[in-house]
């Protein structure tokens, strides 16, 4: 992989490598930033040997990079959905990032896989839903169940548009859902 | 009177279904990509005027660009588009245009499918004539609600100035008459979404009509194209067989104008549909 001097020195402030390998940038404890900086999508990161997508987490990358649609684009063309969601879509914080960014829609990431990610993490899945558009239509696809491990209660979905109709409506939840719902 | 024996009436029928079966093999299906605006600030301060004045003219939901994508019988995909200070060209030939469409702009288009009796064919036919049309900032003009009265009065000749949305509607109207009900000049990328988007009950009728039952291991092959395309990687779409490819986007298509879908499903199917298109052409 030949890079530019102008990406090493943005890599390696002193003295480049001739030479630069995945295995040197983690080595020399490169951070994203810089790599961003040197315009290396995970691609290129893949061409210089990293050989897994998760080996960026490792380096630093996390949910707010993959949020950019174009290295979220970048990522899926070199190491497939899955592994990309895999590697990136992890906890709450994660699915706060990524709702309602370029990345849900090429990675095809679901509100109910976002808020999976949201279990007992009220604050995080209200911010989730909050980020679709349009918000009524938010819980489309949503389980009952996943609504009710998040710790989403009554008050918080009606603060946020959302009323017993929709939840009822969207995720199928029944009268005693509804109940433990607080509705 | 003219009357026809029993086997002139039979070759006639016949030349008729065959010419029909060529037009499937043409393909019926064209999409207009529509850009979404960006998230990011603007790289350069004409650029950031120019998309505030696009977006403040044009009636919700905001299209910043415009541009025809057509799925040709064999599988080919061809990109016609006119962008700001460039000559109207088919755009997968273009160098950047893979970084551009499948890297830059990644996640920002929308495709609203079109499908008539040998539309593809012919849209391209009237693109090739297109070719080299100038871009004009300036026809913006006419697609604003004051002076839109203008527009007709505007010419629209094969090859003459526009910007995105007015020479997709000139290809559209040229290629299908009566699709659209106004002048060229009086569309902007926005309006133009909003009139096809309309449309959407007809394309969606024509594709169920005209589906043909395929056999259980093609739709399985199509549904493999479809997921390469959707969730793979660039390997899994260059190893999809090009024909499954234009199925799954055929299938793609019907899911992206379904009645019965709502605003969000609609729009959900519309951006995996661009997105697809996008991975097929430029991968």
């Amino acid at each position: 992989m030949m890079l530019s001097s102008r990406q090493k020195l943005l890599l390696f402030s002193n003295n480049p490598p001739d030479e630069i390998t995945f295995d040197i940038i983690v080595a020399n404890g490169v951070e994203p930033a810089a790599i961003r900086a040197a315009k290396l999508p995970l691609s290129m990161l893949k061409e210089m040997g990293m050989e897994h997508v998760m080996l960026s987490r490792q380096l630093g990358f996390d949910a707010m990079d993959l949020a950019d649609g174009p290295f979220a684009a970048d990522a899926l063309a070199a190491f497939g959905r899955d592994a990309v969601v895999d590697a990136f879509l992890g906890e709450a914080g994660d699915a706060v990032c990524l709702a309602g960014s370029a990345a849900a829609t090429i990675l095809k990431i679901s509100v109910e896989e976002l808020l999976q990610r949201c279990v007992a993490a009220p604050e995080e899945a209200a911010a989730v839903l909050q980020q679709q558009i349009p918000r009524a239509l938010a819980l489309t696809g949503v389980g009952a169940l996943t609504l009710l491990d998040t710790g989403l209660r009554a008050t918080a979905l009606i603060r946020l548009g959302i009323d017993r109709v929709i939840v009822e409506k969207l995720t199928g939840a029944s009268g005693t859902r509804l109940e433990l719902l607080g509705f | 009177m003219l009357t026809l024996s029993e086997s002139q009436l039979r070759s006639a029928v016949e030349q008729v279904a065959g010419g029909e079966a060529a037009a499937d093999d043409s393909g019926s299906l064209v999409c207009l990509l529509c850009l979404e605006p960006s998230t990011t600030p603007a790289e350069t301060t004409l650029e950031g005027a120019l998309n505030c004045l696009i977006e403040a003219c044009q009636p919700s939901p905001v299209v910043m660009h415009v541009e025809l994508a057509i799925v040709g019988g064999d599988g080919k995909i061809s990109h016609f588009a006119t962008y700001l200070a460039q000559r109207a060209e088919f755009r997968e030939e273009q160098a950047d245009s893979k970084s551009f469409y499948t890297r830059q702009t990644a996640g920002r288009w929308r495709a609203i499918p079109i499908a008539r009796s040998r539309l593809a064919s012919m849209v391209q036919k009237e693109s090739t004539k297109e070719v080299g049309a100038p871009y004009s900032l300036a026809r913006y003009i006419t697609s604003v609600p004051p002076f839109r009265a203008l527009a007709a009065a505007l010419p629209s000749r094969p090859g003459s100035a526009g910007h995105c949305a007015t020479i997709a509607a000139r290809i559209l109207k040229r290629a299908f008459p009566g699709l659209l009900t106004n002048s060229s000049g009086w569309y902007s990328p926005s309006t133009l979404a909003i009139e096809l988007n309309q449309l959407l009950p007809r394309t969606h009728h024509f594709l169920s009509e005209t589906r043909s039952m395929k056999a259980t291991g093609e739709e399985e092959e199509a549904n493999e194209a479809l997921q390469a395309l959707l969730i793979g990687n660039d390997a899994d779409v260059v190893r999809a067989n090009p024909v499954a490819k234009r199925q799954s986007i055929e299938n793609l298509a019907m899911r992206a104008c379904d009645p019965d879908a709502d605003e969000v499903g609609l729009a959900v199917a519309q951006r995996q549909l661009a997105n697809s298109l996008l991975r097929a052409s430029f991968t």
